[in-house]
């Protein structure tokens, strides 16, 4: 195994050079985004917008593999499928929940009800995904702890194509429309058109990551956490119970997931039984663009990525949408070979 | 983590363990192996005078499906590198007999006709039977161009990379076909499809004729079978060889076999371009059988599909992998839809029963368990690697690898790699 890529050495001898190096590349890509699309006549303004909100997105979901992956050195492929159930079961809250206080449009007159209602839907996502995730976890890693590394990998996959099979026999093959709960305005600014949706996901998913970082910085939890991510052994010798942690991990991740699939209904307006698969790979190729295993680089791993493929999308007056896909799995496969520690580096060692 | 404890969950293995003992004793005996091997072959010569088209149909297709978990074995099984793209090569495999075979590009300033190769108005024919070589070497080609750069990486990287350019290549098919964004022509036919793919010629030898488009299925059969057929004497050759012993070295221990003066990469290299240049055979034979090529035949659910074969029958076990592609085909084409038609009937019967009854048998009468074959196999693929992560017949020769003298070591081996916590 020591032969394969390790990022360790570098990051920690070239710990802070390689972060602001990494920070200088995003911004300098972003920047040239931006220059690229002014001077192709495309409003600058509103690809950053939609790009950062596509990409608080991605972000909050590739927190959960970084988290994951960090821990227990696993790409948890379900991750992206726990996301699609956390969106499926939010809409049956709401659907129970609107027979009695919506109105006819399945929107709610009173401000106060609305925002009470996509908190509740936003806790409810993310305590079904958090279960779901343990539960995955109990049945499908934890078994194969110290099996080879393929093992839990392929288990992962099934377990991803049993949630997305499961959600299919579900509600079926077709996309939903997910519930309009509150009355979108656009406000402009600077020339871009945008949903406040848009600006509601770039500050939800803000809020999280400073938790979320003032969690695992700041609390004793966080710390143990990051003990069992840096040598297990040596954290369960100081009384860390391991098991624990990683059942907390998951706890963590997949709760993220959760809620953002609220957010991530609300802002595109349809969710499908498969949009876990395509959206997992986005969010784990944010999660590598950022340095796998770094909490800092998977935030900006995914608002980078939000910004690269909204830029793609209004390329050839929208012709490149078609061509997102692509571009997208070709960063994936170009950080791996040419970075792979990816922008900020790991901050978590391989172990051998 | 106690030892009895660990006894106990491994009780599926334990209970599996007399009928292991007893096939590898059978095994053991040359004579009959090569009797069994001889029956086998004389039923799969003679099968496709005793069926009709339906199954001679699964069954072809049931080859196409043998070829590339054979191929995807060497990836998965031999080097142990985990590939989730490998219906690209497929896909490329299939691209190559389509370019090369159809009238999809037409060349109008100049024409030629001979036996081998002719183009014109009409379009490019290459002679079948070369384009299998031909698409093997380009699926190799590939591979080889795919992993030089990427086999560098650890085991679980690769496998998201491979998993990007299986998304990859299906999209840009997709995208490449007629009108596409860069105003290029028709590449690879995208939502029109290439059509038009050339059947085999008539084959006329040793008193054999075999007519390809005379309405009957089994010419096809019989060119798969030989296809896998030598598939297997390739790889078989490969296993023992050289080569196949520096895969199993890396596979076993990356460190050692690199002190052992064994070139990683390059070994890694020759295992993805092999495992690729199969696919291609699959690729060949599916297109002409079929006719066309549409990106849809080669999405991730196509690779996930190979991998469970493989899984399945067991990583590195030849008699394995076929069997487990065998049976996941047939699943996939004809069991599943005789289950949810046997389900079906029985619910029709049971729909005019008393409440509860009646609603189970109204459930039944609906219940379509193809749609449900992801789900199927997600739960093969968890329920593999949980219960018994050597396959369902395993191979000897891995076992020998790992070294247990005997049935109980191997167990107690089992046993502390699945379930020993980190001590």
């Amino acid at each position: 195994m020591a032969v394969g890529v390790t990022s360790r050495p570098l990051t920690s001898l070239t710990k802070s050079a390689g972060k602001q190096s990494g920070i200088l590349i995003a911004l300098g890509l972003v920047i040239a985004m931006e220059l690229v699309a002014y001077a192709m006549g495309i409003n600058a303004f509103s690809i950053l917008v939609s790009g950062l909100a596509l990409g608080s997105l991605y972000a909050l979901v590739a927190l959960g593999y970084t988290m994951v992956y960090g821990i227990i050195e696993l790409i948890n492929f379900a991750h992206g499928d726990v996301f699609a159930f956390g969106a499926f079961a939010s809409v049956f809250l709401m659907e129970k929940m609107d027979a009695n206080m919506a109105d006819v449009t399945g929107q709610y007159s009173n401000t106060l009800l609305a925002i009470g209602m996509v908190a509740l839907a936003m806790v409810f996502a993310a305590v079904v995904c958090a279960i779901l995730g343990v539960v995955v976890e109990r049945i499908a890693y934890r078994p194969l702890r110290s099996a080879p590394r393929l093992a839990p990998l392929i288990t992962a996959i099934g377990v991803s194509f049993i949630i997305e099979n499961l959600l299919l026999q579900w509600r079926g093959g077709s996309n939903l429309t997910y519930p309009s709960i509150v009355t979108l305005t656009h406000p402009s600014l600077f020339g871009a058109t945008f949903s406040d949706v848009d600006i509601f996901a770039i500050v939800v998913a803000l809020v999280m990551m400073l938790l979320l970082d003032r969690f695992v910085n700041g609390t004793k939890m966080g710390k143990a956490m990051r003990a069992v991510a840096q040598d297990s052994e040596a954290a369960q010798m100081m009384g860390i119970n391991v098991d624990r942690i990683i059942t907390l991990t998951f706890i963590v991740g997949s709760a993220l997931a959760g809620a953002g699939a609220v957010v991530y209904g609300m802002d595109l307006g349809s969710i499908g039984f498969n949009m876990g698969f395509t959206l997992g790979l986005y969010a784990f190729t944010a999660a590598v663009l950022g340095g796998i295993g770094n909490i800092r680089g998977a935030m900006l791993g995914g608002l980078l990525l939000g910004l690269v493929q909204q830029f793609i999308n209004t390329l050839g007056n929208g012709q490149g949408t078609a061509w997102s896909d692509p571009v997208v799995f070709a960063v994936l496969v170009l950080v791996l070979v040419f970075r792979p520690s990816g922008l900020l580096g790991a901050q978590i060692p391989e172990k051998v | 983590m106690g030892r009895v404890g660990v006894k106990e969950r491994n009780g599926l293995s334990r209970a599996t363990a007399p009928i292991s003992a007893a096939m590898s004793a059978l095994g053991e005996r040359r004579e009959y192996q090569w009797a069994a091997l001889a029956l086998l072959l004389l039923v799969t010569l003679v099968f496709p005078q005793m069926v009709g088209e339906v199954q001679i149909d699964a069954a072809t297709e049931a080859e196409v499906f043998v070829l590339l978990a054979l191929g995807l074995n060497v990836v998965v099984g031999y080097a142990g590198l985990l590939d989730l793209g490998y219906a690209a090569f497929f896909a490329i495999g299939a691209l190559t007999l389509a370019w090369l075979g159809s009238p999809h590009f037409s060349v109008t300033s100049n024409s030629f006709s001979s036996p081998f190769l002719s183009f014109g108005p009409h379009g490019i024919f290459v002679n079948f039977f070369l384009m299998i070589p031909i698409a093997a070497i380009t699926a190799a080609f590939c591979g080889v161009l795919f992993g030089a750069p990427t086999l560098r990486l650890r085991g679980d990287y690769l496998a998201i990379v491979t998993l990007g350019f299986g998304e990859i290549v299906p999209r840009v098919m997709q995208n490449l076909g007629p009108g596409n964004t860069f105003g290029w022509p028709d590449i690879t036919g995208g939502v029109n499809a290439i059509v038009g793919i050339e059947s085999p010629p008539t084959v006329n030898i040793f008193g054999i004729h075999g007519n390809f488009n005379g309405g009957s299925l089994a010419p096809w059969y019989y060119l798969g079978l030989i296809m896998v057929i030598v598939t297997i004497i390739i790889i078989r050759n490969l296993r023992e060889s050289r080569l196949g012993r520096a895969w199993a070295a890396i596979r076993e221990d990356e460190i050692a076999a690199a002190h052992m003066g064994i070139n990683i990469t390059r070994t890694r290299l020759l295992a993805f371009g092999l495992g690729a240049a199969f696919s291609g055979f699959g690729g060949v034979l599916e297109a002409s059988r079929l006719g066309s090529v549409f990106y849809t035949t080669f999405s991730f659910n196509v690779s996930i599909t190979i991998l469970v074969m493989v899984i399945l029958g067991g990583m590195g076990s030849m008699p394995g992998v076929i069997l487990g592609a065998i049976i996941m085909s047939y699943l996939n084409l004809l069991w599943l839809k005789d289950i949810s038609d046997g389900i079906n009937s029985l619910g029709a019967r049971l729909e005019s029963g008393p409440s509860f009854i009646g609603s189970l048998g109204n459930w039944m009468h609906n219940v379509n368990l193809q749609t449900a074959s992801p789900l199927l196999f997600g739960i093969i693929l968890l329920a593999t690697m949980l219960l018994r992560p050597q396959g369902i017949w395993p191979s000897r020769t891995r076992a020998r690898e790992l070294k247990p003298e005997t049935a109980e070591l191997q167990q107690e081996e089992n046993a502390e790699l699945y379930t020993a916590r980190t001590e």
